[in-house]
């Protein structure tokens, strides 16, 4: 054998070449040497697994995955996905992703944008927004998260006031420590929301073509414009378009839609402590362009907006990227810490499900199974991103 | 297939070390010469460090009885560990008995490859409530916000009543124990399930006590007790006499202070429990006085329950279910 045994680095790159490359009889040997080592991997596995179940039956600890399709007889505070206690452990679970899931896709959009504003003001000649967003990092990234969710539980509970008082933010919002209430479009409702959307989208499609192509049919902006309003104020009178509006009532708001205290402790936490590390690496991409670059576009008499847009931005994107993706994937990870807020994702309802069953392993098996899979696709998206930029 | 033995080779060393030795409990404990045992990461009343450090508590003083069974006098090392991870360390060897109020069922007796050797407390489940919200009986309870700490049984239990009574119910399920009690406090959620002896334990931390009030429906049997591992009888019965012994010299009326007289009785029941007369530590593989090192360490039964949640403490618990069989309780010890 020819390829170096303990050097993973270097066995991982001749598989890669070994199958990229045509097969020649050197290139034949070396696949099989892969072969077998990747066989050997699989046997170490299949024994380890083997052998655990083995001491957990002598141990007489219940072992196996078919405790998933046992009934859960627990509820969970939210869903995204219908659930209730009668529904098997399985879809405990796959509730507890889809939570997973609405509070990481949020997070990563509210924590890309504060990143980036806060990377702005750190740059800007302001000196009161310079150093807000310095003093914003300082503190956020040398505190753990841990402590900042409990700081947020704080807030979003111990601070606000009780159902019965609630806040009226606007008419028909309310903010309590049960959360944020507020009026939510019935059935029906959301079918005159996504009529008005396409409508509006549409005559701002036609009118963005006009101003392309002038005087095609300078009317059909206009005219579409009407049909969509008339359609909305017909819609209204004909009762189609309902709001439920949350009402206080009995022991809590009921009604409308909600946004749970433990979801806004873990969405805002999450947010702002991922922000200012993307803020970090921004900044220290946008530094990284040599001021050279930017003294040649203000020596073509481009505008400094114009310096920014076409030539700062493009290339720090493509320096800010890996670290902010590896920001976004500890995001995700982090998710896992909603358990110690009372937020229903994978973590909890896995721990209750663990605590009922008492199958550790196959349940932490899942959860490596999830976050991997979910981050390997999330690193998989930038990648075909990556690629289509050449990078 | 160089590669292959040394990946046999490497998985067989891994799983050598990885196998846990079973020797017998008892061994083991009188060799590293102290008994580590597994209590609450904090329950006042149960188990939780004073103000010098030293563990105290209901579930505390039986981690002593044990010890002091085994070595005379009481060696212990108490571990804290949450809800969550108590049954792991047990299974894992890490403690070697868990004095830590858990729920005796089914599931945890028949697939943790654990053993519950004994009851020592009854408990229920119940409600702990603000008195401004008016509310006298737990089917008024329609669409309230419970909160409940997970890694409980009391997860499905609460499930259960509320579908039963075909009433709403939002669940707050925390882990960690301070974010429970606060998100409680902060009314995050209007009422809060648990043991009701826990529940009398959460409404002492607040700062205006005479606020809170527990609802008198218990809506579940709570029979707390011991763990053990399965895989080693001869240690289980050593908790589970020791606990009966508790019993026992309560029902004779021996105690802590009278133990010097008592171990010159003529009653001989007394002589037999207190091994004057020889044979009660033989089949436990103990000394004959072990049972007389117990109660001079801890006392019985009633002394351990009023020192620590009873009418001595700041909790006030009544015996209740909790006294002897001959009063009306659930403590019934077999033969000495």
């Amino acid at each position: 054998m020819h390829f170096p045994q303990n050097d993973i680095v270097s066995i991982i790159t001749e598989t890669v070449m070994a199958v990229s490359n045509p097969v020649g009889p050197q290139r034949l040997r070396k696949v099989m040497a892969q072969c077998a080592m990747a066989a050997g991997l699989i046997a170490l596995l299949v024994l380890i697994a083997f052998t655990v179940q083995q001491r957990l039956e002598a141990q007489g600890i219940a072992s196996g995955f078919g405790f998933l399709w046992e009934r859960a007889g627990f509820d969970l505070s939210e869903s995204m996905i219908s659930f209730d206690g009668n529904d098997s452990y399985a879809r405990a679970l796959l509730a507890g992703f889809s939570n997973t899931l609405k509070v990481a896709v949020c997070s990563i959009v509210a924590a890309v944008v504060i990143g980036l504003v806060a990377a702005a003001a750190q740059l800007s000649e302001h000196a009161l927004a310079r150093r807000t967003a310095k003093l914003y990092v300082a503190v956020v990234r040398n505190t753990p998260l841990l402590l900042q969710l409990f700081f947020w539980f704080g807030v979003f509970t111990v601070s606000m006031p009780g159902p019965k008082a609630a806040l009226q933010l606007l008419p028909g919002v309310f903010a309590s420590n049960r959360g944020i209430d507020f009026p939510w479009p019935s059935p029906s409702g959301w079918l005159v929301v996504l009529t008005l959307v396409i409508g509006l989208a549409a005559s701002l499609i036609l009118w963005l073509k006009n101003r392309v192509v002038p005087g095609s049919a300078p009317w059909t902006p206009a005219a579409t414009l009407t049909a969509v309003l008339g359609f909305a104020i017909w819609s209204a009178f004909a009762g189609l378009f309902e709001l439920d509006i949350p009402v206080a009532g009995g022991f809590s708001i009921r009604g409308g839609g909600k946004i749970s205290p433990e979801f806004l402790t873990l969405f805002i936490g999450l947010s702002v402590y991922t922000g200012s590390y993307i803020a970090e690496a921004i900044r220290g991409a946008v530094l990284a362009i040599p001021s050279g670059q930017i003294d040649a576009g203000n020596a073509l008499g481009l505008r400094s907006s114009m310096v920014l847009l076409l030539i700062v931005i493009p290339q720090a994107v493509r320096i800010a990227l890996p670290a902010v993706v590896s920001e976004l994937l500890n995001l995700v990870k982090n998710s896992s810490l909603g358990v110690a807020v009372g937020y229903p994702e994978l973590v909890s309802a896995g721990n209750t499900a663990m605590n009922q069953t008492g199958q550790a392993i196959e349940l932490i098996t899942i959860y490596m199974a999830v976050y991997v899979t979910f981050n390997f696709i999330v690193t998989k998206l930038f990648a075909v991103w990556e690629r289509r930029y050449g990078w | 297939m160089k590669t292959f033995k040394i990946a046999c080779a490497t998985a067989l060393a891994i799983l050598g070390i990885a196998a846990p030795s079973r020797a017998d409990t008892l061994s083991t404990i009188k060799d590293r010469g102290e008994l580590i045992c597994g209590v609450h990461t904090g329950l006042v009343g149960f188990g939780a460090p004073d103000g010098t450090g030293q563990w105290q508590g209901f579930d505390a003083d039986f981690c002593r009885a044990f010890s002091a069974a085994i070595f005379g006098t009481p060696k212990v090392r108490f571990v804290p560990l949450s809800d969550q991870a108590r049954f792991t360390a047990l299974q894992n060897g890490e403690v070697d008995v868990l004095s830590r109020n858990s729920t005796w069922t089914l599931k945890r007796d028949t697939t943790l490859g654990l053993q519950f050797p004994v009851i020592d407390f009854f408990d229920g489940q119940g409600f702990l409530i603000r008195k401004s919200l008016d509310v006298s009986k737990a089917s008024e309870l329609d669409g309230a916000t419970v909160c409940i700490q997970q890694g409980t049984t009391s997860e499905y239990v609460v499930r259960n009543f509320f579908t039963s009574l075909k009433i709403t119910f939002k669940p707050v399920v925390i882990e960690s124990g301070t974010e429970f009690f606060s998100a409680f406090f902060a009314n995050r959620c209007d009422v809060i399930t648990s043991d009701v002896s826990q529940l009398s334990v959460i409404k002492l931390t607040s700062d205006k006590p005479d606020d809170y009030v527990v609802l008198p429906e218990i809506i579940s049997k709570s029979p707390l007790g011991p763990v053990v591992r399965a895989d080693d009888k001869k240690f289980a019965d050593l908790v589970k006499w020791t606990i009966f012994a508790t019993f026992t010299a309560e029902e004779l009326g021996v105690t802590s202070a009278n133990i010097k007289d008592m171990l010159k009785s003529d009653n001989e029941e007394v002589r037999n429990l207190l091994g004057v007369t020889p044979g009660v530590g033989q089949g436990l593989g103990l000394a004959d006085d072990w049972v007389a090192n117990v109660v001079t360490a801890v006392g019985n039964y009633g002394e351990i329950f009023e020192r620590n949640v009873g009418e001595k403490s700041p909790l006030k618990m009544q015996r209740g279910q909790n006294a002897l069989w001959s009063k009306g309780g659930l403590l019934y010890s077999p033969l000495f």
